[in-house]
Parts: structure tokens; sequence; C-alpha cells
């Protein structure tokens, strides 16, 4: 089996020295590229499974790079922000981004994205994931399992957790929770999905202590079920 | 931090630099005894010179009066173009002001200083053009006769018999750095003449007649050669810096001259001055208001000597007083004038008898401590004729016509006491009535009346009555003498009133200037100053005016008080402004304005301009209307300048202490940052040896510590982030709804590491709902913890405590540790404030941001000791809430 791909696009030298290293050890091949015509050259050149993507590149805005690679491909992109940037971590992944990495990041956190975004990419479109970790979905039952054990929760938690869990490992961001739970133009509940996923921890907790830390908050952007 | 809307101490100062002197243009004038001696001629010649240097030379307007060799000269000189001024139906040509200033050359030629613009041009006379180009930086070579100088003006008609009326003051060529005369014998002039050199045809032959005569040209040769060497004599002596108040006084000396209407008092100013450069002495020139009334020619001459004086750098003192002398003597002591000058007066016999001596003989007799020097006549003075000035009759038709009324019915008067007491004692009667009209008119009407009285009390109470004849003579001599003394009266009643009025008016001026000066003093900014200026002069004029304010070289045309300004007027004022001129109205530039537009000066430089609109009826400015004005302007400018130095003064101080705050930041964050990165590159570079790196628990210990040191970087980058945008105010807070367990075990969460040994307990109701910034409340309650970590030994206790009370909610973070210094409470929140005996390290903005985050929820911190153990208590109260409907349904 060949080992996938990964294109990385940083203009700092000092961050992508790191993450080659790492990649490589961890079983990766490496393209890197510096600006940002660069990666759209080499994206069309090497055809990576995966991109990592600075969102400040010299040349044009990271943001753009991405609004071009999926004017044709679908291939999964982690992009690179820094904190307080919350707008554009939000416009990024509804360009079309799959997750997003805050700098300053250690190197598990990154591989663990990069596995989560790689896997979602592979598996086929009609298959929607039930089960993560101790957290399973019965969609049939329309009830929620934690280590086996059901989990008594409301509509509305239930729609939350399965979206999570669907998109197990990737952060959903608000739209699309608001989305799927209540549909498009009800912005009025994004003020209170804190409250609602402290409520499904809560819960969870009661069952198998710890597992509601498994529901990640990314302030200002979404929610995350972490994965290993 | 510097506030960003003050300008800083740098841009004042150099919005405050005045004009340097260094700055104007230098000017050169070429001075011929006559027309044609090659005036225009040698100017061209010294201005292909400068071109061969490289010098940009432009040509501002040159007259060849159709000489061909000046026409030569011409050719390779970049000319300008005039500028078309239409005057009466027909299009003349003058030179192009804006055009040269816009061109701004190094060097402009300007023909003809004398000559007199068109009207409709900027300034009435081209010498004004050049002081404007002169102001400009650009330097100017012109050309002048000797008969256009004022000073030489009389003398020439003299000699040569023509007067020439187009004339340039004296002050100004004070300014010309160099004044050539362009000589030619007289015979060399008369052989130009002959071959057509100077004139052609009729026009050679006529000259030759009248004006070229060889003994009129040997006079204007020396004349024009005197001029130039007195002026060399002058510029030996300008090198001293005398002029104005800066200058190493020679304060033993002190010299003064009295200033009069009197043409000859021009001479004298320029004496005394040279003397005051030998001496390096100060020198003051003194004008005496005696309330007379001056002719209009007498008024102008008056200040053109005063502007002459003060050109020259004497100080102007104005004092009125009746008697000259005294008012000299009263400024002598004063000032400690050493040195008095003055003209050798005329000899009036009858007039020096009652006025016990003459002006010298006075002046001579009553100082004993000063010196006179009487500067010789150089011609003839006027003769004035009657010493006593002929009164002013025109009174206008009502006193008159009251008058008239009046004495007829003191003649009926007379008529009716007659029998009682006689005709002559009736004489008595008509005198007490002209001195009654004396007080209430002026000379004509007191004149008629003393007339009227006579003609009636001869006509019909002396015998024979009913004729005119007198025959007994002690009645003519009472006649005559009554008449005397009636007019004698008469006209001294009505000086004594115009002397009255004037001191009427001079103290409701200074009562006005007192009011002033205090209103000015209370002023808290510019617009109270201005206002108050406008409003007195208002007061004593009734005139309306407007005041515009000027910063940093510009005028400020927005926002002016007073009366509002057309755009002419603007243009005016600005041009005031920028010239630091008056100009406008009753001036010699854009005199056809309707408004006078007199520049403010301050103690740096030009602070505003007044913009004054006389009455209709008005003519002119007389001088006491001048002076006031320039007064108060003064007292103004200077309180103008006060607030803006006061201004610069606090920015200045506010620049200072955000200086110290940069500093104490710097330092601290130095520190902070050092100790991670020392931390950082010690455990990597231990690393980078083999042996240490094949020590698996090295590797790990040094590889955690190397974490951890780039962990609390980071958090020192992201506490000043937080700082700055607090700072800032621009942060907005993200708000959504969030149970405070939540928060606080995240909190929890977060700060496991730190906790060494410590516990962390959270009580009370976890479910309470908050609506604010969840990331920054974490930050404010995570720093909460972090201090009490810091504060306190490890295996004690931290608890965290929620309680609700009414519509707030408090947490309290309650440690083991030190506590709190005594009176210390409330400071401990102050920015970069570190209680005494703390830890080192740290910034000592962690209470403060905390702070900041609480008050932009709505909520509050404090801090105290607590009561039950030592430790200290920090007690965060944040507002309650209701939770909207939809969430309470949701958490059914």
């Amino acid at each position: 089996m060949t080992k996938p791909k990964i294109l990385v696009v940083d203009d700092e030298n000092s961050i992508s020295k790191f993450v080659r290293h790492s990649l490589e050890a961890n079983g990766y091949q490496v393209v890197e590229a510096a600006t940002g015509h660069d990666a759209i050259q080499r994206m069309i050149e090497q055809r990576p499974d995966l991109v990592i993507l600075d969102y400040g590149l010299p040349d044009i805005q990271g943001i753009e790079v991405l609004r071009k690679i999926r004017e044709w491909s679908k291939t999964p992109v982690i992009f690179l922000t820094v904190r307080d940037t919350d707008e554009d971590k939000v416009l990024a992944l509804d360009t079309g981004a799959d997750d997003y990495l805050t700098k300053p990041f250690s190197v598990p956190e990154l591989l663990a994205r990069i596995r989560v975004a790689l896997r979602h990419a592979t598996s086929p479109e009609g298959v929607p994931v039930f089960k993560s970790g101790p957290i399973e979905v019965d969609r049939a039952a329309h009830l929620v399992r934690v280590n086996g054990k059901e989990v008594k929760l409301t509509a509305t938690e239930y729609s939350l957790i399965s979206i999570l869990v669907a998109h197990a490992g990737k952060v959903v961001p608000h739209r699309m929770v608001l989305n799927e739970v209540w549909g498009p133009n009800s912005v009025e509940h994004n003020h209170y999905l804190r409250v609602y996923f402290g409520q499904i921890r809560k819960k969870f907790d009661v069952v198998l202590p710890g597992t509601g830390d498994l529901i990640v908050t990314e302030s200002g952007v979404g929610y995350r079920l972490k994965t290993s | 931090m510097a506030p960003t809307n003050r300008r800083t101490p740098d841009e004042l100062l150099e919005a405050l630099k005045k004009t340097n002197a260094d700055e104007r243009g230098k000017l050169r004038v070429f001075l011929g005894m006559c027309p044609g001696v090659g005036k225009t001629f040698s100017m061209l010649e010294a201005a292909r010179q400068q071109v061969v240097r490289g010098t940009r030379v432009l040509v501002g307007v040159v007259e060849t009066h159709g000489r061909k060799e000046t026409e030569e000269l011409l050719q390779g000189l970049t000319i300008l173009p005039k500028k078309q001024i239409h005057y009466k139906e027909t299009t003349l040509f003058e030179m192009d002001i804006d055009r040269v200033l816009e061109e701004r050359p190094a060097l402009v030629l300007v023909d003809e200083l004398a000559h007199t613009n068109i009207p409709g041009s900027r300034h009435t006379k081209r010498y004004q053009d050049v002081q404007e180009l002169l102001s400009a930086g650009i330097n100017v070579y012109t050309t002048l006769n000797i008969q256009h100088i004022e000073s030489r003006n009389d003398q020439v008609a003299q000699i040569t018999g023509v007067l020439i009326r187009e004339t340039v003051p004296d002050s100004f060529l004070e300014l010309a750095d160099q004044i050539e005369v362009v000589d030619l014998s007289p015979a060399e002039l008369l052989q130009r003449l002959e071959e057509g050199k100077v004139y052609l045809g009729d026009r050679a032959a006529r000259a030759k007649e009248g004006f070229f005569k060889e003994e009129h040209l040997l006079a204007l040769r020396e004349l024009s050669l005197r001029f130039v060497a007195e002026k060399v004599d002058q510029d030996l002596h300008s090198h001293m810096t005398i002029k104005g108040i800066e200058g190493p006084w020679n304060t033993n000396e002190r010299l003064l001259v009295a200033l009069s209407h009197s043409p000859y008092s021009a001479r004298l100013i320029r004496t005394t001055r040279r003397m005051a450069y030998n001496l390096e002495a100060p020198w003051i020139a003194l004008y005496v208001n005696t309330g007379e009334h001056l002719l209009k020619e007498d008024e102008e001459m008056l200040q053109k000597n005063i502007a002459l004086a003060r050109e020259l750098g004497a100080e102007i003192i104005t004092i009125s007083d009746n008697d000259i002398a005294n008012a000299i003597q009263k400024v002598s002591q004063d000032r400690n004038v050493t040195q008095i000058v003055m003209g050798r007066p005329d000899r009036r016999f009858l007039r020096d008898l009652f006025a016990q001596g003459t002006l010298l003989d006075k002046l001579v007799r009553d100082t004993s401590k000063v010196d006179v020097h009487v500067i010789r006549a150089e011609r003839k003075s006027r003769y004035r004729g009657f010493a006593m000035r002929w009164p002013n009759l025109r009174s206008g038709f009502f006193p008159y016509y009251n008058t008239a009324w009046f004495m007829v019915v003191v003649a009926f008067l007379c008529r009716a006491l007659l029998d009682l007491i006689g005709y002559r004692a009736l004489g008595s009667i008509f005198l007490l009535a002209i001195l009654t009209v004396a007080s209430f008119t002026g000379g004509g009407p007191t004149l008629f009346a003393a007339l009227f009285s006579a003609i009636v009390w001869n006509f019909f109470f002396i015998p024979p009555t009913w004729t005119f004849t007198i025959t007994a003579p002690e009645d003519f001599m009472m006649v005559t003498s009554f008449f005397v003394a009636a007019l004698v009266g008469g006209l001294l009643t009505t000086r004594i009133r115009r002397q009255e009025s004037a001191l009427a008016m001079r103290e409701s001026e200074t009562r006005l200037l007192y009011e002033l000066v205090k209103n000015l003093s209370e002023v808290q900014n510019e617009k109270q100053a201005a206002q108050i200026l406008s409003e007195t002069i208002k007061r004593q004029f009734k005139s309306s005016n407007a005041i515009l304010l000027g910063h940093a070289g510009k005028l400020d045309t927005e926002h002016l008080i007073g009366k509002h300004l057309s755009e002419k007027d603007f243009a005016v004022a600005q041009w005031s402004y920028e010239n630091n001129k008056s100009a406008g109205w009753s001036t010699q530039t854009l005199s056809a304005s309707p408004c006078l537009c007199l520049p403010m000066k301050g103690n740096t430089g030009v602070v505003g301009v007044v913009a004054y609109f006389p009455h209709s009826s008005q003519k002119n400015l007389s001088i006491e209307t001048k002076n006031f004005l320039e007064t108060i302007m003064v007292q103004t400018a200077i309180v103008l300048e006060r607030l803006e130095f006061r201004g610069a003064a606090e920015a200045t101080k506010l620049y200072e202490v955000s200086e110290r705050l940069h500093q104490t930041l710097l330092n601290s964050i130095s520190h902070e940052l050092r100790t991670p990165i020392t931390a950082l590159i010690g455990s990597a570079t231990a690393l980078g040896d083999d042996k240490t790196f094949a020590d698996s628990n090295a590797r790990k210990s040094l590889i955690g510590e190397v974490v951890g040191a780039a962990k609390r970087l980071d958090r020192v980058v992201e506490n000043l982030l937080d700082v700055s945008r607090l700072e800032k105010g621009t942060l907005q807070l993200k708000n959504e709804w969030f149970e405070l367990g939540d928060l606080l075990s995240r909190v929890k969460s977060e700060l496991k590491d730190e906790m060494n040994g410590r516990t962390l307990q959270v009580t009370g109701d976890g479910s309470i709902l908050i609506e604010g910034d969840f990331q920054l409340l974490d930050h404010a309650l995570s720093q909460l913890v972090l201090n009490a970590t810091k504060y306190s030994k490890p295996a004690t206790k931290i608890e965290i405590s929620i309680e609700k009370t009414g519509d707030k909610v408090r947490v309290k973070v309650r440690d083991e540790g030190v506590g709190i210094t005594e009176g210390l409470e409330h400071r401990l929140f102050e920015k970069f404030f570190r209680a005494p005996g703390t830890p080192a390290g740290g910034i000592g903005l962690g209470l403060s941001i905390v702070k900041s985050i609480l008050e932009l929820h709505g909520g509050k911190v404090s801090a105290r000791n607590r009561l039950d153990v030592q430790g200290a208590e920090f007690e965060v109260e944040l507002p309650l809430k209701t939770p909207p409907e939809v969430l309470q349904e949701a958490l059914r």
C-alpha cells in the first residue's frame, strides 16, 4: 500500500520542518510548497491525498488557494490558523475546508486530525458513521448508548449528538449543527448550543465518567467529537 | 499609551517655529539719478551673469522703452507672460505675481519699483508686490530713480522743478540688501541723449530743455551718491543684531525721539537709529497725542513715520497728553531715557511767550539728567501760519440752529434786564451765553454766538442804539475786549470739552481693556478667547467683525467666530495671515475689500486674523482705533498662545506617563519572556548532547521542560494580546449562554498541571445559567485560580464556591495562602501593580485584566482577606439575567 501523500503548504521554514519530520516518521509522504501558486501547481502535478494549508501566505491568501482547489477537487484540506480568528475559521470551513488547527499546535493533534480527515475521505459516501468510541447512535431505535447502556436524551440532544458522531473527529461548524437540528435560518439557537451540549456531557458522565470530555467545544467555530 | 488625537510635542514645536529672517529673499536695487543712465541695462547684465552661474532667473516685468541695447540683453532670458487686467473697457497688463510665486525662481527681475499698479491688482504699488515676493523667499532685482524715493522727493522737485508723484517709502528701501548707483556723469548722459539712446525724437528735445539740464543732473547725481553713502554707513552697523527685543543691550543708554506728523520726523528717526546703533542701545519713538484734530494728510504722514520707526527697530510708545514736553518727560523718567533727539524748533514769539518757551526750552529746563540732541533742519519747514489752529467750523446744521435760537432768547432777556442793570452789564450776560454755547457745541457755533452777541449788543443796546457806531470810546474798548474775551473763552471751552470727551473715550478704552484682560484670564479654550475678543471689538467700535484662528501655519476657515465671511473675504484673511500684514479696506493691499484683515501677532508668530468691518461712513482707520485694536489683539494672541502651550504641556505630560508605563511593561515582559526562553534553549541544547539524549529518563524530562516552557511563553503572549485588545476597547463580547458549572470544570481541567498537589474544589449550584463570553470568563477565573496557586503552598486547598443572591451570582475563589497585605486590597487590580513581597516574575497585568473582563460583563471583582483562616478571597460578581423561554424549555 502506498503511503498517503500529504501536501504541506507553509512559508515558515521552522514550521514545515517539524511537520515534515513527524509526518514522514509516521508513514506519510510529504510534498512541500511555500507559496499559494506553488501549492496549486503541486496539487495538479502530485495529486496528494491531503493538504495542510497555512492561512497566511506571501502571494495569495490561503482562503483563495482553498477556493481554487475546491473548484475541481474534493481532496481533504486541513488549514492552519492563529488564535482569535474565529471568523476566518468559519469562513474557511464554509469554503470547503475539512478541519483546522490553531497555532501553536502539537504534533499528536496534527496526526489525529490527519487520520480523521483521511478516514472520512476514504469511507464511502452512503454509509453514515454511527459509532465512535463508547458512544453509539441507534438510528432505528432512535436512541443513544454509551458503553452499551442507554442514555435518555431529548429530541434536540439526540440530533445534536448524531451529527457529531456522523462527523466524528472533524469539527462541525455552528451553522452545520443548526442546519441539521433546526433547519436553515435558525440562528437564535447559536447562543444556546453550549448549554445543550453541556447537558449531554453531564448525562454521558453519569453513565461513564470522562465521556463528556469527548465532546469538545471549539470556541467560536463549532463542536467536535474527539476520537482517540 | 500615547494619545493619538493630539499632536506630539515635536509637531507642535515645528508649527510654532517663527519664519526665519534668513528665509526672506534678497533685494538688490539699481538706483539712478534720472532716466537713461542705464539702470535696466545694468540689471539685465547682472541677471545674465546669474544665469551663467546656473541661477534660475525669470523676468517679471522689464521696460525697455524702445532702447535697442536693452532689448538685446533680454534675449535668452525667460520672460513671464503678464497678467491681464480689465480696467474701464481696456485691457492692460501688469506683472503676474501669482505666477511668479508659483514658479518660485531663485531670482526675478522687476523693473521700475515705483510703478503704481492698475486698480484691480492685488496691491496698489509695485513695491508691495516686490515685498510679497521677498517674503516668499524669492530674490529680486529692481530699478529706481532717486526722485522716486520719498524722503528725496521734495529735494528733487526743488532741484528740477518737476514734482514726481510716484514714490517708494524709505522704510521699504531699508529692507534692500544692496543698493547700487548706476552712475553716469552728466556730460556722458547728455551725449547719450544726443545720440538718441535715451529718448527719441521730440521727447529727447523736450527732455533736454526741462529735466535734463546739466546743473540739474549734477545736483541729482550728488543726491543719489549721498543717499547710497548713507545706506552704506547704516549697513556697517546692521550686522549688530539690534532689531526688536533681541540683542545685547547696553542698558546704560536709552534714546528717545518724539515723532509727529511732520515729514521732518523721518530724518530724526533715522538719525536716532544711527545713534542707537553706535551706542548699541535701545531706542524709543514717542508719539504724543495732544488731542488736536489732524488733517488727513498729516495723519497719513504720522502713520508713515510710526511705521518707519517700527521697521527700524524702535519701541513705539503712544501717550495722550496736552503738554508735549510733559509727556516726553514722563516717558523719559519711566523708561530711564538718557538721550533725547529732537529737531530744531521754530521760534514764534507769541506762542513761545505764552507757552513759556519752545519745546526745547522746556525740555532743557525740566530734565537735567538727560542729554538733548538737536538735529539741524535740512530746509525750512513750511510755515504753518496761525499758532492756534483754526477750529473746525463744520458742526452740522443743528448746533447752529439751536445756537441761533438760544442767542435770540438771550437777546430778549437782555432787553428785559436793560433797565435794571444798564447796557454795559449786559456784556456779562452775553459772555455767559457764549460760554454756555461753547460748553455744548463746537468752535463754529461759538464763534457764531460771539459775533451775534457783539452785533446785537452793539446795535440794540450800546448807544447810539439802532446803529453800529459806538460813540463812547470806553464802550468801544469794552466791546472789543468783550469780543476777544468771548472768543478766547469760547474756544478754550470747546477745547476743554474736546479734551474731556477724548479723556472719556480713553477711559472707556482702558476700562474695556481691563475687562478684556480679566475675561481672557478665565478662558478655558480658544473659542472662548476669540468670542471675548469679538464682543469687545463690537462693543467698542459698534462694528461687526470675525475672528479666524490659525494652527500650524494654516488658517482655520471652518470654525470662525463672528460675522459670516464671503469667499473673497476669506482670501483677504488668508493673505493677511500668510504674509503677516494687514490687508483689505484702508490698506494698500486688496483695498477694494469690505473688511480690514489684521493679523494677530503673539510672541511666537501669527496666531490668527481679525476681520474688521467698518461702518459705511468711515473712511479710514484713525490712529486711536488702530492702536486700541492692536492692543486688544496682542492680549488675545498671548492668551491663545498660552492655551496652545498648555495643551502641548498636557500632551507632553501624558506622553511621559505613557512612556513610563511602556518602560515598565517592557521591563516586565522581557523578564517574563526570558525565563521560559532560557528553559527552552537550555533544555533543547541539552538534548543536543548525545549522551544526555541517550538517557531516556533525562530525555523525557527535558522534552517535558521544553513543552512546558513553550506553553508558558504562549500564555505570556496571549496575556499581552488580551491587554492590548482590552485597552483599545474594541473587544467585542462573544456572548452565549452556558452553565456556570461548565465553566468552572473547564477551568479546573485546564489548570490541572498547575495544581502541584493542591486540591481544587467546586461547590454550589453549577446549573445556574449565565450569559457571557465563555473564553474571557474562563480566562478571568483561571487567572484567579492561578493567583491562588502562586500565593499558597502545595497541599493546601483552593475552593471555588457559587452563590446566588437575588439578581446576582457570586463566585468566590478562596485559598489558604499568605493573604493580602492590609490596605492593598483595592490596589491589586491596578495595572502593573505588584504587591511588595510577591515572588519574582509576572507582569502584574493579570488582575487588571480580570477586572476589565468583569466590567465588560457588567460585573465586578473584589479581594479581601479571609476571616476564618489565613488566606485570600477573591469574589466575582455577575448579573443574572432570565434565560429565554426556548432555553428553559429545552432544559426541562
